[in-house]
């Protein structure tokens, strides 16, 4: 059970929701609220028992969830009013646009202006306590990232009307550029980077892109149908459904970088001597041997054997440039 | 415990809402939740007053010698006037969610915010174009060291916080007047002045253990540096660094990877075109560690020309990774 800091805005906002909409689904309430719908079905029961004395119907907030799955409010027992921001939820909505500026959004426009007309109904000491905050917190971007996603705006364009792509891809794991016809179905963002999911006319299957390696795009006038499901954690992660050509890898990190590997790769263990230990399946291919190579030697390919040696093979190429 | 303290904040908020006049404590005491006795309910009332004025409802007590006291929110500090958003404005808060989402602060900071507004619900639901993939396993103590450390900034709270640094120096116990805070890909770093080096440090704040305020009080502790702006320090710690700094070192680009220079959007670099297509890109001033590990990222493609020490330990750094993969049984 969250505790009040949490909770209360929780129960309020969800309550605030239904004041201006009457009802809406149990599925895309639990999914704007960041919680599961069992904990969202508590919430509704816990609401259902509040109100006023003598706490009979007519003083109890009515709220349920129906057969359909819709939750309504029936009554207006509690009706909270949009309420006064705080410093930190105000400089929130400032990060988050200092992160859609970063990844190149095309909302981004919508937003600030979104923001300044939020910020202008704060309480002036709010507003200037917001602005202090938000001076201090920020969004570091790497170098080569500095320029955001050029071709966002025309991926979910394309995703929206179905319409094929042609794209120079730069591949990572062969280091080489293709040119590529794609029909692209998702678009999927991560805490690191943004890709699209889509089908692969070169290499006839269902494939994932990162955008910041799309050279160029160009939106054609062939249209395709996209699959009726598609789950885009099906092509993240280690196991992925296009992973048929994965291995098995062990990699070693040195005792002074153990604390680091943790936090670069979440399935690594601790080892006692303060190294650490990543077993993981891995596509064989050039970007692995960069990720390892840019370790310079506190990480170590335990095995297999091939892959080592190719990370070695890779590593003896960068030093025959110095 | 939880359950039945939300229930009576429900309740008490739900009474103050709907009152047009103070309400009395008599009123209150019928609430569901509070306990008989007097001394009691005067002191879960006082929690609970503190819990509400936290949350950031201005309870306020009204009264004077001849009346009993009673309990108001204060109106014009609770509401937040009407704001008319456009359709596109609506879907672009939308979307500030699902970003932040990804982020432990961000996401919990902006669903709230959207909460108050009556934003949820608001916009389409999400079109099934994007799909958003949250790291695996963020755990609660790192988000709630997030929340403290932020509102540490926002008061100008000294924090004593245990720190384990790289390196295997152990944990060390350290004050530090915090600044500001930045994201950089999945990890938050703190930015302050810490007192045991008696200078400005970056904290990764996954590697701080306990956390505390260092001092009572209301006020605030320190002052922060004139105009401070985290984006200067994050700046610095990207392209200059807090050790040693290296003027105009020169990077490589071969023609395979110039595409590369055109996501380098920064005023510090300049970039020559070679003879054979390739891009030589000179930086005023980097921090030589972070572009080394930034080079070694990139690959063949990309090689550093100079400073020759720069150039000389690029390739010690490499020359490490090849012997670390030399066939077992050779020379380690």
């Amino acid at each position: 059970m969250a505790h009040a800091p949490e909770h209360i805005p929780r129960l309020l906002a969800l309550v605030r929701a239904l004041v201006s909409s009457k009802r809406l689904p149990l599925a895309q309430l639990a999914e704007e609220l960041d919680i599961s719908e069992a904990e969202l079905r508590a919430d509704i029961e816990l609401l259902s028992l509040c109100g006023l004395p003598p706490y009979g119907p007519d003083n109890l907030i009515d709220i349920q969830v129906g057969k359909d799955g819709q939750v309504r409010l029936s009554n207006r027992v509690l009706a909270p009013p949009p309420l006064q921001l705080s410093d930190e939820e105000a400089a929130g909505l400032r990060l988050a646009l200092k992160l859609a500026e970063a990844q190149g959004w095309p909302e981004t426009r919508a937003l600030k202006s979104a923001i300044r007309k939020l910020e202008q109904v704060l309480l002036p000491e709010r507003r200037e306590g917001a602005r202090r905050l938000a001076r201090r917190v920020g969004v570091a971007v790497d170098p080569d990232d500095a320029a955001g996603e050029r071709f966002l705006a025309l991926i979910q364009r394309a995703i929206e009307t179905h319409a094929s792509i042609d794209m120079t891809y730069y591949s990572d794991g062969r280091e080489a550029r293709t040119e590529r016809r794609l029909d692209p179905y998702r678009l999927v963002i991560t805490e690191h980077a943004r890709y699209v999911i889509g089908f692969c006319h070169l290499r006839q299957n269902v494939q994932t892109f990162r955008l910041d390696r799309i050279l160029r795009a160009r939106r054609t006038a062939a249209r395709f149908t996209p699959p009726a499901e598609l789950k885009a954690e099906d092509y993240l992660g280690d196991t992925p459904k296009d992973g048929a050509n994965m291995v098995a890898v062990t990699v070693k990190f040195a005792p002074g970088v153990g604390i680091l590997a943790l936090e670069s790769y979440p399935g690594a263990k601790a080892t006692p001597d303060g190294g650490a230990l990543w077993k993981t399946r891995v596509w064989p291919t050039f970007a692995f041997c960069r990720q390892i190579v840019a370790w310079g030697g506190a990480a170590e390919v335990l095995e297999p054997a091939e892959v080592r040696e190719m990370v070695r093979k890779y590593a003896q190429e960068l030093v025959a440039r110095y | 415990m939880a359950k039945a303290k939300s229930k009576r904040l429900v309740d008490l908020l739900t009474l103050l809402l709907s009152a047009r006049y103070p309400v009395s404590r008599a009123s209150i005491r019928l609430l569901e939740g509070y306990p008989r006795g007097e001394e009691a309910f005067h002191r879960q009332f006082e929690r609970d007053k503190a819990a509400l004025r936290e949350l950031g409802f201005p309870v306020i007590e009204v009264g004077d010698e001849d009346r009993e006291s009673g309990y108001l929110l204060q109106r014009a500090r609770l509401k937040l006037p009407e704001v008319r958003l456009t359709p596109e404005e609506t879907v672009a808060l939308a979307l500030a969610r699902r970003i932040g989402g990804l982020h432990a602060l961000v996401g919990g900071n902006v669903r709230q915010a959207l909460g108050k507004l009556g934003m949820v619900g608001a916009a389409p639901p999400s079109s099934a174009g994007v799909a958003l993939v949250a790291p695996p396993g963020r755990s609660k103590s790192e988000e709630d060291r997030l929340r403290a450390l932020e509102s540490a900034i926002a008061r100008g709270h000294r924090v004593r916080l245990s720190y384990r640094a790289l390196g295997g120096g152990g944990v060390t116990a350290r004050e530090v007047d915090p600044y500001g805070l930045y994201v950089h890909g999945g990890g938050w770093y703190l930015v302050g002045h810490d007192h045991l080096r008696d200078a400005t440090r970056t904290f990764r704040t996954s590697r701080i253990g306990k956390l505390a305020r260092a001092t009572r009080g209301t006020g605030a502790d320190f002052a922060s540096p004139k105009g401070f702006r985290i984006e200067d320090y994050v700046e610095r710690m990207l392209w200059g660094g807090w050790k040693g700094v290296v003027d105009d070192a020169v990077v490589r680009f071969e023609p395979s990877d110039a595409w590369r220079v055109s996501r380098l959007a920064s005023p510090r670099v300049t970039v020559k075109r070679a003879l054979d297509g390739g891009l030589l890109v000179r930086f005023q001033r980097a921090n030589p560690d972070a572009l080394l590990s930034w080079v070694a990222t990139l690959g063949r493609g990309v090689t550093i020309e100079g400073p020759p020490a720069l150039r000389a330990e690029a390739k010690r750094f490499f020359e490490q990774a090849e012997r670390a993969h030399a066939a077992r049984g050779k020379v380690r």
